[in-house]
């Protein structure tokens, strides 16, 4: 796993998650959407910092979050 | 109707340029798919009739004869970090024109949704808004707004009955050309005076200050005196035990009866 490296991807605010757009296995590219938030009736995407595989979805639909909660995994 | 439009119009760049569709499933979804595509600062999607209108967190928008129906992108001065500020710039103008039309009976309900409150302490819902931030090429808020102009929802989902109502008739392309003035002249503010002002004025016009309310979140409902807003915007509670919460999404509504 030499130079491998895995990227936390955290909500940027507090709300909830309103819809999940990629599960893990999928292989994303920098700026694909992974989660959309709510908060204050503004939907706010949470975006692929990087390319790469997502290994884990941390959050379902409809649940709250904190601004800093990882909510995606990519490797 | 757009001609209407077009012939009220009095802004610099909201509403200059304009889509209109007799029927459309969302404008919100359009204005966000044209966003993405590059569409200009004020470009505006606006719709006869919807047959998907979207709500917060994939409810529906309810939408018929009469209703307005519009979406508009806005892209000066927005970055990801501080977006959410633009959900209470667009409550501010959508309160102007209610206010202008109604008088003094109109608040705003956490976040951006407008009220009337009536004289018996109820509170029906006449126009919401719901925003959407496309980061790419560039971040756009696109502001999508629907009045009840003459369309009562409580008609068709008598599950909303004491909570919704219509306003009265008018057209639909001068009603939208005032909000759109309207919203131009308070983003102008919000840039120029900044989100503290945007604050202050959402703070005075803020229903259920100071009243029992049901708050609804996605952890559970919270029952409590609503006690104003945050220096972030965010609504604070003291519940039944007397502690103060901070919400950042929910659902408000009077509280009913014990």
């Amino acid at each position: 796993m030499k130079g491998a490296t895995v990227e936390e991807v955290k909500a940027h605010i507090t709300g909830t998650v309103w819809k999940i757009e990629k599960k893990a296995g999928d292989s994303v590219s920098e700026g694909d959407v992974l989660v959309i938030l709510e908060s204050m009736k503004m939907e706010m995407p949470i975006e692929a910092p990087c390319s790469g595989k997502v290994t884990k979805v941390l959050v379902s639909e409809a649940q709250p979050v904190n601004e800093g909660d990882v909510v995606v995994v990519i490797d | 109707m757009k001609a209407a439009l077009l012939q009220a119009l009095r802004t610099r760049h909201l509403g200059r340029e304009c889509w209109f569709f007799d029927t459309l499933e969302s404008t919100q979804t359009t204005a966000a798919d044209y966003a993405t595509k590059g569409a200009a600062h004020g470009a505006l999607v606006w719709a006869r009739v919807q047959t998907a209108g979207r709500g917060r967190m994939g409810r529906t928008w309810l939408s018929g004869d009469g209703s307005l129906c519009a979406s508009v992108i806005l892209r000066d001065g927005v970055d990801a970090g501080s977006a959410f500020q633009w959900s209470f710039v667009a409550g501010l103008a959508l309160h102007d024109v209610i206010t202008a039309r109604i008088g003094p009976g109109a608040k705003l309900k956490w976040p951006n949704d407008v009220l009337i409150v009536e004289a018996s302490g109820g509170a029906r819902k006449v126009a919401g808004i719901l925003c959407t931030l496309e980061l790419q090429p560039h971040p756009a808020v696109i502001v999508g707004v629907g009045v009840n102009l003459g369309f009562d929802p409580v008609a068709h989902d008598p599950t909303l009955a004491g909570r919704a109502a219509p306003l009265p008739r008018e057209d639909a392309g001068a009603w939208l050309a005032e909000l759109l003035l309207q919203l131009e002249r308070r983003a102008d503010e919000h840039l120029r005076l900044g989100a503290l002002h945007t604050l202050a004025e959402t703070r005075a016009r803020l229903a259920f200050v100071g009243e029992i309310a049901s708050v609804k979140t996605a952890a559970g409902e919270l029952r409590g005196r609503v006690l104003g807003l945050n220096d972030a915007f965010e609504l604070r509670v003291e519940d039944e035990a007397g502690r103060a919460q901070t919400i950042a999404a929910a659902d408000v509504w009077p509280a009913a009866a014990p």
